[in-house]
């Protein structure tokens, strides 16, 4: 077990179907959108990009969609602001450049940061 | 008091109560979203007790735990009261042995065999 979860590249290919739970979370966040008539567009990484950048200017982000649908992204930044911050302070600053899109329109982000080495 | 503040309470009370508390959808037996079963995942796997809150069951946490711990998404882990991370973060940890590093300098048990050497 500990191989598969420490594995790369096991996330989903495109066109297979996510397990029934990841479907199940990803309605949560949907329904209720689609309820309250908000429209839950799946973000494009460009604009992820921008928004990261606007707040970090320095920063160096690069976007994989991992399922091929545009919703499902991982992204890791890196920059300089990040220098002393914990791991959870460097996500929290990443999230607040992205101004409450996280866990709304932006459902399936996975973040990797880490400061800038030089 | 307010319900905003009985919920900032109950929170509280409940990571100085548990060494370990998992912020999830659903339960450690049934996890009900992908990224919160990933989590719970790794804490079996480490062998770690902890306390499962399942935040489907109540609106008013589920809202509450995002606010508490200025953290957008759920899963959310306390160790020692100490907000460690969600999803993403706790998996780095594990995979570098950060976690368990953080479970033996707080002196709580988990299985040894799972660390780092």
């Amino acid at each position: 077990m500990a191989a598969d979860l420490k594995g790369e590249g096991t996330g989903p290919k495109r066109g297979r179907a996510f397990p029934q739970r990841v479907w199940a979370c990803i309605l949560s966040v949907t329904l209720p959108a689609i309820r309250d008539g908000r429209t839950p567009m799946p973000m494009d990484a460009g604009e992820i990009e921008r928004l990261i950048k606007a707040s970090l200017p320095d920063a160096e982000v690069s976007i994989r969609d991992l399922a091929g649908d545009g919703d499902h992204y991982a992204a890791h930044v890196v920059s300089s602001a990040f220098a002393g911050k914990t791991r959870v302070q460097q996500h929290q600053m990443v999230y607040q450049a992205l101004g409450g899109r996280m866990g709304d329109v932006l459902h399936a982000l996975a973040l990797t940061t880490a400061p800038r080495k030089d | 008091m307010t319900e905003h503040q009985a919920v900032h309470d109950w929170i509280a009370k409940t990571i100085a109560a548990n060494d370990v508390v998992l912020f999830m959808k659903g339960t450690s037996k049934f996890p009900q979203c992908g990224f919160s079963a990933q989590v719970a995942q790794i804490l079996a796997h480490v062998g770690v007790d902890y306390k499962d809150v399942n935040v489907l069951e109540d609106m008013g946490i589920r809202e509450g735990i995002k606010a508490f711990s200025n953290w957008p998404t759920i899963p959310q882990l306390y160790i020692k009261g100490e907000f460690v991370g969600g999803c993403d973060i706790v998996r780095e940890m594990f995979q570098h042995g950060e976690l368990q590093q953080i479970l033996d300098d707080k002196g709580i048990p988990y299985d040894k065999k799972t660390a780092v050497a």
